[in-house]
């Protein structure tokens, strides 16, 4: 061993001596960083396993074809294309049911017919039945069904058992005669809780003999095929092609992704910042004994030895239980994820997640990079320090004056960037954000400055109010502005978001209800389940004649093909008190005069993905002709992101002869007993797959589902302040100990323990204060930007934005608890020291 | 995936759904076998233990048309067989093969409220021997009797698989019929009209045709053993005018081969002197030695000459080994029939007409010399082996 390296050794002895000696420092960080970590690997996991299983629920038994027909698809066109074409094609029925046992949990018939199936090109498929035998039995055996082994543990059922399900008011039983194989676990997971049956069985399950729910092809890449298959499509169907399915599915994706992306970034925002303020907490920790080896000879390469080791281990640990407890909270997320888009995608499991390499990456790349990485500026900062016992300079003072005309520049170019990236008209919903982030980091340039404005207006109002100590509680905000200021950034970005998403949600939620309440003017709404189904004119009259009913609307929900491809019409006759829900986008005179003789009104979606507004026509084909719809007004509308156009029954029966009524609304005297009427109903109607809904029920459901979609935004909001308020807490932290000496001064002066205590508490307050003031115009900003860019780039929809005071005051009140809070332990640490013995030193 | 690739594996998943759906009522000796290979040879759907719920042939009944050219579904299979050989104005030989199979898994339609229910599925066969080309193509097509798309009805005379069919309406001889057949794949197309000349033949005794000692292990089958053939086959896009001469097989049961029976070699041979001549002996598993053997003639005018079978001696000549299912079949025979005092030398106008499809067997197109007494014998037939 030569002289370097022993020296090397006893100061990493002294090194260990001082971490082991305070170890709650080492923990510290070690807490700090994971939770960085964690947070930002939970979100994207959580988003990852969301959107894998997502994808792959749509694309499994699918994914072999290139074209689907999907619409009003009947047995019949499957055998006309069958007699007609040469191409493979498969059947597909598909539809909910519920199981019996456990009770109401949903399930998924998805039946096929086996012959056909196996003609498909299954090579891009990896699902396989466990044998073609079995796969055979599915015809030959009423009610039999194949179910992934997953399913089966679900429900403690093995092959050969038989599985309750229920449909409208009808119950099976489907008795699983075989498995349904995959080739990895997540195509497994895809595949929860559906049953695969004969498409004869899933007709007479789901009530729907004669219909279809989709047709399979695989179409070569020609129009020939193509063009083939259309000409024998009948009105109401429709071909859609591998590659607008596919974006279709993207597309939904891409909107359910969007909330979930957004809070990862942010999240990773807060989480390298947090991690960046322990670094340089940890690095000033060491400050005096980086001094005394200094002092004592050792070179710099050698204090750099230690820093560097320190912080690798640490980091490395920190990211190891970061890692695993971001994966226990992904399961947590995605929990309710799956609670929120069961209700309207498809079944996932919280139990399954799926961990991609990038998790991996992205956590020992924060962890231990971003650990390194901030340790350097702190290290040149420890190693600025002479190796004497004296102060640490304070930088220049034209420093600051050149951050301030960098950050204004900076401002500057964010801004018009993110005001030019918002001016392209594009749906993407990616250029959205990009520019929403850019107009948001224009705004974080300036808190600095503002907060320091705000600091300075407060330290002058402090000085006539408090004197002496007003001055010295509200001096660190003027003063130490690098560092406060950063803190009070990492806090304002996280309460901006409460107040975005929070203000988001709130609007949304009070337009939905609203809208509901306007449009569920009937007490009773009964609508058919199938395509197949309808209501004949006897029952709608019986209807009529029932004592309690006062009127009956009837409609009908149908698709009309016009040159633009095709629309989801419904042709209405509900009365004029009904039409009256519409709230339109700009008020129209007459609206209901012109819409009774022939005018069309459609909803908000329809006219931002169509570009029409009021006054401009529609043309929609019938038989013979094409017919031209003037648009008389744009109503809100949150029940389609495609888009609906209205138009009165009596016009659409006029013209397109089509008679069929899908839905009727019964209007009842205010004391009916609507279960009662519902039942005397259901004895008048034939077919028994109706739904009912009456009203309230309908609304309750609806707002349920609203608020469980919205839940996983708001559990990830909450994670974002969590984050935030840690970063917090570790800068003041990192403030009070940067300015023991001057505490101690001030002790050394005259001021109590109490009054130190106090000043502490006080500065920490009002960092949460300006912070929490600061957030409030940009956290309305992301609100007008969520609604107006991202609602109607993925929607089409948008709200009017309501500004909930009580959430703006939740925000300030929750910024400065969070500073209070942060400030309680350093401020205690430091009013409890001793000051004599320590200051004498210097 | 290279297109090829994908094919075979599209070819094979396809073999092995058809085969799994013939078997879906089959015996579970039946299905241990299948476990074995993916494609099955024929005879394997022929054995085993007849489903209750069906009807076996056991006793003669008398067979009326136009209603029994229809389907019997009380029996659990049936088929229609039309095969013939054919030539164009150069001379280019051509056999052709036109099967239609059913096969019920249940007596009664599921009691389902869906028009897909089933009890039957149907399975076409379709192939063209171009001997010329040295070619041989197959293809088949599946389907439940559903919603129109597979079917057969007596009258008028319908089987269809989607929309390959050969529909037809009496002729003016007994049980007679006029044809037509059309059948379109990727590769080639067939579309013949069919006439027959000579009446009904009712095989076995009067349409009981028994297959072993067993009783129950037998078919009713009738023949129609000359039918003029004309009319068009398109291969690969290029169209030939062909004619010549067809022969039609319907035969229906629930099981015909005893449990130690291995296949069958049938043959059905036009002669030049518009005679027809009818063989097949079933083979016991391991040796040839005691088939069971069949044999009819059938003369110009239609009137038939059971042959006593026992004579009849059937040696094979040389063998032919299948690439794809290294199956030897033997391909040129030399058949002896004492009683006619008759010698014929048959011999495959191709080797390679192996159907190595959901079931695998060899059926292909042949050519007959040979002599009676002193007359020399010359004509063209079709041969079918299974159980190799």
């Amino acid at each position: 061993m030569n002289h370097a390296e022993v020296v090397l050794n006893i100061v990493l002895l002294a090194w260990l001596r001082e971490v082991v000696r305070a170890p709650l420092q080492s923990t510290l960080s070690v807490i700090g960083i994971a939770l960085g970590v964690a947070a930002v690997i939970a979100v994207d996991v959580a988003n990852y396993s969301a959107r894998e299983s997502f994808l792959a629920a749509s694309s499994v038994l699918e994914e072999s074809a290139t074209h689907s027909i999907t619409g009003e698809v009947t047995d019949e066109l499957y055998r006309t294309i069958r007699l007609n074409t040469a191409y493979p094609v498969q059947p597909v029925v598909q539809g909910r049911v519920r199981l019996k046992d456990p009770v109401d949990v949903s399930a998924i018939i998805y039946g096929i017919d086996p012959i056909a199936y196996r003609q498909f090109d299954r090579t891009t498929d990896a699902t396989t039945l466990s044998s073609s035998e079995e796969t055979n039995q599915l015809l030959a055996k009423a009610f039999s069904a194949f179910a992934t082994a997953d399913t089966l543990k679900r429900l403690s059922t093995s092959v050969g058992d038989s599985i309750a399900v229920r449909f409208g008011r009808s119950d099976y039983d489907l008795h699983i005669i075989g498995l349904l194989e995959t080739e990895t676990p997540l195509q497994q997971q895809s595949l929860r809780m559906l049953f695969f049956t004969d498409i004869a069985t899933a007709q007479t399950i789901l009530g729907t003999r004669g219909q279809l729910s989709s047709i399979q092809l695989q179409l070569p890449p020609d129009d020939e095929a193509y063009r083939l298959i259309e000409s024998l499509l009948p009105l109401g169907a429709l071909l859609e092609g591998g590659l607008s399915r596919q974006q279709s599915i993207q597309s939904i994706t891409e909107a359910f992704q969007t909330n979930l992306s957004a809070m990862s970034l942010l999240t990773l925002l807060v989480a390298i910042f947090l991690i960046y303020n322990t670094m340089i907490f940890l690095v000033i920790r060491r400050k005096p004994m980086i001094k005394i080896l200094r002092a004592q000879g050792v070179s710099r390469a050698g204090i750099i030895t230690c820093v560097v080791l320190e912080t690798v281990l640490i980091g490395t640990a920190a990211s190891v239980i970061g890692f695993l407890s971001g994966i226990q909270l992904a399961k947590f997320l995605l929990s309710l994820v799956e609670r929120s888009i069961n209700n309207l995608y498809f079944p996932i499991d919280a139990g399954f997640t799926i961990i991609s390499t990038s998790a991996v990456v992205l956590a020992l790349l924060l962890g231990i990079g971003s650990s390194f990485l901030s340790s350097l500026p702190a290290l040149r900062e420890a190693l600025s320090v002479s190796p004497s016992f004296g102060p640490a300079h304070h930088r220049s003072s034209s420093r600051k004056y050149n951050r301030g005309v960098i950050a204004l520049l900076a401002c500057a170019v964010f801004a018009l960037t993110g005001v030019a990236i918002l001016q392209i008209h594009s749906t993407s919903i990616v250029l959205g954000f990009a520019g929403i982030y850019c107009i948001v980091a224009a705004y974080f340039c300036l808190v600095p400055m503002l907060s320091r404005a705000i600091g300075r207006v407060l330290r002058t109002f402090a000085k006539r109010r408090f004197g002496v100590r007003g001055i010295l509680a509200s001096r660190a905000l003027t003063m130490t502005g690098g560092r406060t200021s950063v803190a009070i950034c990492a806090l304002c970005i996280a309460i901006s978001a409460t107040i975005g998403v929070g203000v988001m949600i709130s609007s949304f939620r009070t337009a939905v209800d609203g809208w509901l309440g306007d449009r569920i003017s009937a007490d009773i709404y009964i609508s058919t389940q199938g395509y197949g189904d309808e209501f004949n004119k006897q029952e709608i009259d019986k209807l009529r004649t029932l004592p309690e009913v006062r009127s009956v609307g009837v409609a009908n929900w149908t698709w009309l093909q016009g040159p633009d491809g095709r629309a989801r019409i419904f042709a209405v006759d509900y009365g004029e008190h009904a039409f009256s829900g519409y709230r339109f986008k700009t008020q129209v005179n007459d609206v209901w005069k012109q819409f009774r003789t022939g005018g069309v009104i459609v909803s908000e979606p329809y006219a931002w993905k169509h570009g029409v507004g009021t006054g401009d026509q529609l043309e929609f084909w019938n038989n013979n002709a094409s017919i031209q719809m003037p648009v008389v007004g744009v109503f809100y509308d949150y029940s389609s992101d495609r888009g609906i156009v209205v138009m009165h029954r009596d016009i659409y029966v006029a013209n397109f002869d089509d008679q069929t009524i899908t839905t009727v609304a019964l209007y009842t005297d205010p004391e009916s007993d609507l279960d009662s009427l519902e039942n005397t109903a259901t004895t008048i109607l034939v077919s028994p797959n109706f739904n009912f809904w009456q009203a309230r029920g309908l609304h309750e459901a609806s707002m349920e589902v609203f608020d469980q979609t919205f839940a996983i935004t708001a559990v990830l909001r909450s994670l974002a302040v969590v984050v935030a308020i840690i970063a917090v807490v570790s800068t003041l932290a990192m403030i009070q100990i940067d300015r023991e000496r001057e505490f101690k001064i001030q002790t050394a002066v005259g001021f109590t323990v109490r009054e130190i205590w106090l000043s502490a508490s006080a500065e920490a307050g009002v960092m949460g204060f300006i912070a929490g003031l600061l957030s409030i115009p940009v956290g309305l900003l992301l609100t007008w930007m969520l609604i107006w860019i991202v609602n109607q780039r993925s929607f089409g929809w948008t709200m009017d934005m309501l500004i909930d005071g009580s959430i703006l005051v939740e925000a300030v009140v929750l910024a400065v608890v969070a500073a209070l809070l942060a400030g309680i332990l350093p401020a205690w640490r430091l009013a409890k020291r001793a000051p004599i013995p320590t200051l004498q030193m210097e | 995936m290279a297109g090829k690739t994908k094919k075979v594996l599209l070819t094979t998943g396809t073999l092995i759904i058809a085969a799994g759906i013939w078997l879906v009522s089959s015996s579970p000796d039946a299905l241990e076998d299948q476990q074995t290979t993916d494609k099955l040879p024929l005879s394997n759907m022929l054995q085993g233990k007849t489903d209750e719920q069906f009807d076996s042939a056991i006793k003669i009944r008398s067979l009326e048309f136009p209603r029994d050219h229809g389907p019997h579904p009380a029996f659990q299979t049936e088929w229609w067989y039309f095969t013939g050989n054919l030539s164009n104005d150069d001379n280019t030989h051509y056999g052709y093969q036109f099967t239609i199979f059913r096969r019920s898994f249940s007596r009664e339609k599921l009691n389902l409220d869906s028009d897909w229910a089933a009890n039957q599925v149907y399975l076409a066969h379709v192939g063209i021997t171009d001997v010329n080309g040295n070619e041989y193509f197959v293809d088949e097509m599946l389907s439940r009797d559903v919603l129109g798309l597979a079917g057969a009805q007596a009258n008028p005379f319908s089987v269809w698989v989607e929309n390959w069919v050969v529909e037809g309406v009496p002729g003016e001889c007994e049980g007679c019929l006029n044809l037509s057949i059309r059948a379109q794949t990727q590769d080639f197309v067939i579309d013949l009209e069919l006439n027959s000349v000579k009446p009904v033949v009712l095989q076995g005794e009067q349409g009981l045709s028994r297959k072993s000692n067993t009783p129950g292990n037998a078919s009713y089958y009738y023949s129609l053993t000359r039918l003029q053939t004309s009319g068009e086959i398109t291969i690969r896009g290029i169209t030939e005018q062909v004619s010549g001469t067809s022969w039609m097989d319907h035969e229906w049961f629930s099981s015909v081969l005893d449990t130690n029976q291995a296949g069958w070699d049938w043959f059905s041979l036009q002669l030049n002197d518009q005679r027809e001549l009818m063989l097949f002996q079933i083979r016991p598993i391991g040796s040839a030695k005691h088939s069971f053997k069949y044999g009819i003639l059938v003369h110009k005018q239609g009137e038939t000459q059971p042959l006593n079978s026992a004579e009849i001696a059937l040696v094979p000549l040389r063998e032919w080994q299948s690439k794809s299912s290294e199956t030897r079949y033997p391909v040129h025979w030399q058949v002896t029939i004492p009683e006619l005092n008759a010698q014929l030398d048959i011999e495959a106008l191709l080797d390679k007409q192996e159907r190595d499809a959901s079931f695998r067997y060899w059926e292909g197109a042949v050519k007959v010399r040979g002599h009676q007494g002193t007359l020399p014998i010359t004509g063209y037939g079709y041969l079918e082996m299974t159980g190799y």
